[in-house]
Order: structure tokens, then sequence, then C-alpha cells
């Protein structure tokens, strides 16, 4: 395939019309077509640019480290969950939270909603946010945090540092923060993130608050 | 339009070179001339993309609509009126006297005076924001969220602070809210748990700022 430079007088081969074709956002209903269609001549190649009429994303055929990927355009959200259920955050440990995928935006189905854990097929940096409301018990008072934790480790400065930390006194308060924007390289096979908070208080605390904790990521790119 | 595979021999059509030029990012001077143009054998599809010239803007198709492509700026504005949230109080943000970018208001769904933001789609929207505090002359807990609705249920929360004397600024890190078809959303200051009454007090140096950015459906 290659870019060409039409002159008067040349002829218009199928070679040349499928190398057209092949640099168009060419519109499939579904991976099943796509990966029907994209064979022979039209076999994808780097650059390439889709675009999926179920989930109304387009697609960039990348080549990482001489692996191939549909990976998402970069700046893409990959998923976007929510917080159905009210939940205990443990004293003094690092709690995963439990989210629900909603909407239908869950490219690859990367984002576990039983395990809280966002674990990405394509290679690269990912940008995550997120916000928590907590409320504590009448007795409780201390320190409540929210980050993100990669593969389940406890120690690294991606965990808690990610996030907000508040002080709510005791008594009965809703305390509400959000994540900053952080971004993370993950190598697309085993890397995971999930949205964690902790608790410091004097009593248990109840991660339920006014508001449903959100956790999404967004695909930045190689 | 379909896609196709040429080989040796076949006959080229004139669906074929439509298939080209509506799998291609279409180039118009304005709204006007590009619906004048995509009608018949060229008519909007899903995926279908454009641009044009007189706002610089790309654009999406999408069911019956032109949306913006993911990771467009939709607004963003400022305020420096001081705004009264009394004791427990929950209060939309509104009265944006500044437009960051110029006259930019994708759509006029940001409604500048109501501060009320409206989209006629069901998507998902990355918000940010900060708010700056009088001082206070009492504790309480206190913090500014971006809300779908006036429920709950759709929102993001920013910051939080439990403050004692001296002036504060709560900042909304961007993140997602994911909003229902026709749903609103709004930059919500909630002074909660305090007796006293709380003023969003901007200036120059430190104005009320909200800014929403589209991403995807």
């Amino acid at each position: 395939m290659a870019v060409k430079d039409w002159s008067d007088g040349d002829l218009l081969t199928p070679l040349a019309m499928n190398d057209l074709t092949s640099q168009m956002y060419m519109r499939f209903a579904n991976v099943a077509a796509r990966d029907a269609f994209l064979v022979g001549d039209y076999a994808p190649t780097a650059g390439m640019s889709v675009f999926m009429m179920d989930t109304n994303m387009t697609l960039v055929y990348t080549s990482v480290g001489g692996n191939n990927y549909w990976a998402p355009l970069p700046g893409t959200l990959c998923f976007y969950a929510q917080q159905v259920n009210a939940q205990s955050v443990s004293l003094n440990a690092i709690t995963g939270y439990t989210l629900a995928n909603h909407g239908n935006r869950n490219y690859g189905n990367w984002f576990d909603a039983a395990s809280g854990k966002f674990t990405p097929a394509v290679p690269g940096i990912y940008e995550f946010t997120g916000g928590v409301s907590l409320t504590t018990s009448a007795s409780g008072a201390g320190s409540h945090r929210v980050g993100f934790r990669l593969n389940g480790t406890g120690g690294t400065a991606y965990n808690l540092n990610s996030g907000s930390w508040a002080y709510a006194p005791q008594g009965s308060f809703t305390t509400s923060f959000s994540t900053r924007r952080f971004m993370l390289l993950l190598n697309g096979t085993t890397d995971y993130v999930e949205l964690v908070a902790y608790s410091n208080p004097y009593a248990a605390t109840t991660v339920t608050g006014a508001m449903a904790a959100t956790f999404s990521a967004k695909y930045v790119g190689q | 339009m379909a896609l196709k595979k040429f080989n040796d021999g076949d006959v080229f059509y004139s669906e074929d070179m439509d298939s080209l030029v509506t799998g291609s990012n279409m180039r118009f001077p304005n709204a006007a001339a590009r619906t004048a143009a995509l009608v018949g054998a060229l008519a909007p599809v899903d995926g279908m993309h454009t641009v044009l010239s007189d706002d610089g803007r790309s654009y999406r198709r999408s069911g019956s609509a032109w949306l913006p492509q993911p990771g467009t700026v939709l607004f963003s504005v400022a305020s420096t009126n001081s705004v009264s949230v009394a004791s427990g109080g929950l209060v939309v943000l509104g009265n944006w006297n500044t437009n960051l970018l110029g006259t930019r208001n994708w759509g006029n769904w940001l409604d500048i005076n109501s501060g009320t933001f409206t989209t006629p789609i069901s998507g998902y929207f990355e918000f940010a924001g900060a708010v700056h505090f009088g001082t206070p002359t009492n504790t309480g807990p206190r913090c500014i969220w971006v809300s779908a609705g006036l429920g709950t249920t759709y929102s993001y929360q920013g910051n939080y602070t439990h403050q004692y004397n001296g002036a504060f600024q709560l900042s909304l890190v961007p993140g997602v809210v994911y909003i229902p078809a026709t749903g609103a959303a709004y930059l919500r200051v909630y002074n909660g748990g305090t007796p006293s009454a709380i003023t969003v007090t901007p200036d120059a140096n430190s104005p009320a700022l909200f800014s929403a950015r589209y991403m995807g459906s």
C-alpha cells in the first residue's frame, strides 16, 4: 500500500483503488465484520483506522514491540464505572472498590466489574480519574484517602499518593474527593489498576456517601 | 455505502467513487454546504467524518446528528460573581460572565446564565472546575461537585475540605460523568454541617471555573 500522486493518463487499477479504500475511515458493524473484510489486499497495516458502529469508537491498528493491536484512538475513554452498592472500608487497610460498568463503554471488556480491575490488552499509557464519597460513622474520625493501585501491591508510589486525602472529624460526615489525574504505562498483558480507598479512623467507615464513586480510564497512546 | 475489494477486470461504478468519498474526511465551508451536499447516495451514515471551515471543528455522524469528535472541548467559562450558600445549602453556580473560549459554546449546551449544561444526547463527558471561597466563620465540610440532574446518581465529586478559618479554594480534578439522554449537569457547591452561610468570593486572580469535554457515547 502506498500513497500515490495522481497524474493525467494514469490507469485506475484495482491496487490503486484498494490503496485508497484502505486509507479511509472504514466503517464496520462489529468486530466480526471487520476481521472478515480486512484480509488479503486489505490486511491491516499500522495506522489503518476503522470506525466500529456497534461501539461508536474509532480504532487504529497499532504496532508495539513487534505485536499488532486494534487500539482505541488516543484520548478515547476505555470504560466508565460507577458504584452501585454501599461498601465498608476496613480500618488501616487498602480496600478495592466494587464498581459496576456503566453505559455501554467498556472497550474489550478490559474492566471487570466483579473484581474492580482494569486490565487493558493493548500496551501503552493510560490516564485514570476517579471520585469517591465517604460517610464516616458517628464515632469515626481520622484520615481518608483514595487512589489507584497497580497490580494489587501495597507499597508502590502509585497507590494512595495518586489520589486525595481528607480529614473528617468525629461524627457522621460525608467526605467527597477526587483523585488526581494520573497516568501509568501498562504492559497490555498482566498489568491491572484498581480504584482503592484507605481509612484510618477510630471506627469503621462505610463507603456510602451522598454520591456514587466513579472510576474511568482513557487510552493516551504509546 | 459498502466497502468493496477491487479485482482485475472490475467495472468502476459511480457508487464505488461515492463509497470512497463518504469514507473520507470531507471538508465543507459551513454546515449549510454540508447539508446540501450530503444527500441521496451521499446521505450521512453513522461514523462519517466531516470538517467545517467556518468553525474549524471536526464532526462525527451519530444517528441523526453531527456530534463533536470525542475529546472536543465544549465550553470553558469563568465567573467573578459572589454567591452565598446557606448552611446545609446546595447551590448551582451560574452567571458565568467570561467565556474563556471566545464565543465557543458547543450547541449552546451550557446556559451561561443558569449554569445548566443540557445535552441532547446520552454520553460521557469530562468536567473540571474550581471555586474560591471567602473566609468562613465556622468549621464544616465544604465541597464542590458536578452532577447530572439534581439527583446524585450520575455525579463526579470534587475535592472536599473541612475548613476552619481562612479563605480556601476547591478544585474538581477532571473526571468523567455519564449523562443520560436529554439530561443536564451543573457545577454545584455544598456547604454542609455548619451553622453559617459561606460565600463564593472569586476575584480577578481566582475566578470560579467550569469546563467540559465530550468523551463519546
